[in-house]
């Protein structure tokens, strides 16, 4: 049995003529800015700064405080994405989704030493309060899921928080599909970044999604799609240290990796995310239920209690007559359902 | 690309070998407890290292016997229904009380029964201090898998809250799964852990409200590494050591030349483990309990070979270890040149390229050794060394040499490729390490 991620499948080809209809050609063109907020962790636990990506004020007033992980890109087959960068952040800040091809212009500086080094992957967008803005595009989407991140100092910027999802297209078996991206926090690099220094980065939050689960609490809920229908889990990894998703419940079909489909899917109730990697599976809940899905790194604490951080209950929600089923609207690179 | 084993030669090997030696095609079995019902009880206990470590254990008991690190392995026949009962026998330190426990059961549709449903955990129906939790699930594929806590895991799973669970296939014992390319002549288990003893002392000294345990479960250290609940050279000892009353089982490989060796490789800790098994590739068949297949009903299809195991914490793997002497360029048995004693023939009746009884790789046969052998004087001992190169011999050794190797086996080590791993709280060599020992026909392995 063979699978493709391509979107000229039946049901993809309905996908497309939906989105080609609601964005009016196979392009995404989104208004994205770099700004600084805090995260507040679960468990009362001091705010801690963040990087992150949101939609575009349009200047960098009136910024909304609370981080989460760049809004979900979803780009379509063989369409392009173009994403508007506005920089709030006190540095130069760029963007770059490995996997997806498109040109680079690396920006170099020279160090004291009077070497010429790199600095960032490709164009960034200067630290000038948010005057300057810039396009960064990719042409020819390749089915599958992706990371966008900076490209500037990532070794920085990436643990900070300057990371989100770009999803291209939908595997013709699944009904639905959901976004699963693993990070960690390490307040200790984040009180003052410009000193920041990932040499002793030692996590304290494990998130999924931008949320670490609380001890002793129900975890964060992620909407699993409907019974009997086949959902199409994101997995990826923003973080630096490996994770091993698994699902208390049926196996998954692993289907891709990196964007790439696998020749044969693979059986598997657990999945290998190592950091920067991305892996699409298919999942058929044959229950209407909660499954518990976790870090059998056993990344499950928060702030050192356990119990917490890696772990969200996909909510599977009953079956539903088929010809109520409402698609995503795309409204400014944001799902809303 | 496909491959397939060659399964009429293996089989017609096999019977030959019956034949002429009398041998039992399934030996070595893997340590365990079979059934349909089994009653567990959550206890501490001491994991003894080889550095002279002693560990506080909570582990998995079999009903009223000591904790066991690992938990007993649950051996059971597919399409069993199987029901567990999980008792809180656990005590802690300190004024708090003891933590409920649980087991989750990965790959399984494990369901809490009406009758003792226990507490509802995040994870799954937990068992108070004292109480208790009965599960039941299906044994509905045949395979390798794992059970854990699923309460607090990151520490209970630390703690030792961990075990294997086999499902043996209808198509019988000599399988691993339901196809004739997943026979085996003997199997091996060897579930990989880890364990950062801060956590577990700030756990005896304090119990589980202890301030000191919060940074080490966020970002653990682990010093000792464990194959089936024991570090090296421990895991080369006999099962159901009294020294070692929480820590049942070995890890001790034996086989002959020619056999197909099941290995079932699971990672039981936090952390990777990469395996590697000297002396050859083995073939992956399957993961977390399915077949790499094409499609259903297909076989090992997708197999291939490796020479390290990626073991993936809470996966398992499947693998088909086979070892002849096949490519070494010399004849494992002797020549006419090393003494009368060694002259053999090779005898490939059907073609293979084998001994039909011996498994000789016969395009080797009668090659000498390609280097001069060394005198005893110039060699240091070790208890393995027969004294002899050659498979099966035993040579002269100074008084008091040797011992270790009553058949002349070949050994060879299989241990974590993270090399850091092979000690004992910095004390090399040890941690996650045996030794396969391969023996001649008609030498016993028990």
């Amino acid at each position: 049995m063979n699978r493709s991620l391509s979107a000229t499948g039946k049901y993809g080809g309905y996908l497309l003529v939906l989105l080609l209809l609601l964005t009016a050609g196979p392009s995404l063109a989104v208004n994205l800015a770099a700004v600084e907020r805090t995260w507040t962790p679960p468990d009362g636990g001091a705010a801690i700064r963040m990087w992150g990506f949101v939609e575009d004020p349009g200047s960098c007033t009136a910024l909304p405080n609370s981080w989460l992980p760049g809004p979900i890109q979803q780009g379509v087959v063989n369409g392009t994405l173009s994403i508007t960068l506005r920089n709030c952040l006190s540095e130069p800040v760029s963007l770059i989704i490995p996997g997806l091809e498109t040109n680079l212009t690396p920006q170099t500086f020279v160090d004291a030493g009077g070497r010429t080094r790199v600095r960032a992957f490709t164009h960034e967008v200067p630290a000038d309060n948010g005057t300057t803005v810039v396009t960064y595009s990719w042409n020819n989407l390749r089915a599958g899921t992706y990371l966008y991140q900076s490209g500037s100092h990532p070794a920085k910027q990436v643990p900070m928080g300057l990371y989100g999802a770009v999803t291209v297209g939908r595997d013709t078996a699944a009904a639905n599909d959901v976004v699963l991206l693993f990070s960690e926090i390490d307040p200790a690099l984040h009180g003052a970044a410009e000193a920041a220094n990932a040499k002793n980065y030692k996590p304290k939050y494990y998130l999924i999604n931008g949320q670490s689960a609380l001890p002793g609490s129900a975890p964060p809920v992620v909407a699993g799609g409907r019974n009997q229908k086949t959902l199409q889990l994101r997995f990826l990894n923003a973080g630096l240290m490996t994770h091993v998703p698994t699902i208390q419940g049926p196996y998954m079909t692993l289907i891709a990796e990196d964007g790439y489909p696998y020749p044969y899917p693979r059986q598997q109730y657990s999945v290998l995310l190592p950091a920067g990697k991305t892996i699409d599976a298919l999942w058929s809940p044959d229950v209407q239920a909660s499954f518990a899905l976790y870090d059998r790194r056993l990344s499950m604490t928060t702030n050192g209690t356990p119990g917490g951080g890696m772990l969200v209950s996909l909510n599977v929600a009953k079956k539903f007559p088929w010809i109520l089923y409402v698609p995503p609207i795309i409204h400014g690179g944001i799902v809303v359902p | 690309m496909t491959t397939r084993f060659n399964l009429t030669m293996q089989l017609s090997m096999a019977i030959v070998l019956a034949l002429l030696f009398q041998v039992s095609p399934l030996q070595a079995r893997i340590d365990g407890i079979t059934g349909t019902n089994f009653t567990l009880s959550v206890k501490t206990g001491r994991v003894f290292t080889p550095d002279g470590g002693s560990i506080l254990l909570w582990g998995y008991a079999d009903g009223a016997g000591p904790a066991q690190y690992p938990g007993p392995t649950l051996i059971v026949n597919e399409g069993d229904t199987i029901t567990i009962t999980l008792n809180n026998a656990l005590t802690v330190a300190g004024a708090n009380p003891a933590p409920n426990v649980s087991i989750l059961f990965p790959g399984q549709r494990a369901e809490a029964s009406t009758t003792d449903p226990g507490v509802p955990g995040i994870l799954t129906s937990e068992a108070v201090p004292g109480g208790s939790v009965t599960y039941t699930f299906i044994a509905d594929h045949p395979g390798t898998y794992l059970y854990y806590s699923g309460t607090d895991p990151a520490l209970q799973v630390e703690m030792g809250l961990m075990g294997a669970i086999i499902v043996r296939p209808s198509s019988g014992a000599g399988f691993a799964y339901n196809h004739p390319d997943t026979a085996f002549d003997r199997e091996y288990l060897f579930l990989l852990s880890e364990m950062d003893p801060r956590i577990h002392e700030a756990i005896e000294f304090d119990g589980p409200q202890s301030t000191a345990v919060g940074p080490y479960l966020a970002n653990p250290f682990p010093v000792v590494w464990f194959i089936n609940g024991r570090n090296a050279p421990d895991t080369l000892d006999i099962p159901n050591l009294p020294v070692l009353p929480n820590q049942p089982y070995n890890s001790a490989p034996m086989m002959h030349p020619g056999e197909r060796v099941l290995l079932r490789v699971i990672g039981g800790g936090r952390d990777l483990h990469p395996f590697h098994h000297h002396g050859n590739h083995s073939r992956i068949i399957a993961r977390d309990g399915r077949l790499l297949a094409s499609s259903p009903g297909a076989g090992p299809d997708l197999s291939h070979e490796v020479f390290t195991i990626k073991s993936v914490p809470g996966e398992t793997v499947d693998a088909i270890f086979e070892w002849t002497g096949k490519g070494l360029g010399w004849d494992i048995y002797g020549t006419p040149a090393d003494g009368p004693q060694f002259v053999h023939t090779c005898v490939d009746g059907n073609g293979d390229d084998f001994d039909d009884t011996t498994h000789e790789y016969c395009p080797d046969h009668d090659k000498p050794i390609p280097v001069v052998l060394p005198d005893n004087l110039d060699l240091a001992f070790g208890g393995f060394y027969s004294g002899s190169p050659f498979l099966g011999t035993l040579g002269s050794l100074p008084p008091g040499e040797g011992g270790l190797n009553p058949h002349g086996g070949f050994a060879y080590m299989w241990h974590s490729h993270t090399e850091k791993e092979l000690t004992n709280f910095d004390i090399f060599p040890g941690g996650l390490m045996t030794m396969l020992i391969i023996v001649p026909q008609g030498a016993s392995i028990p």
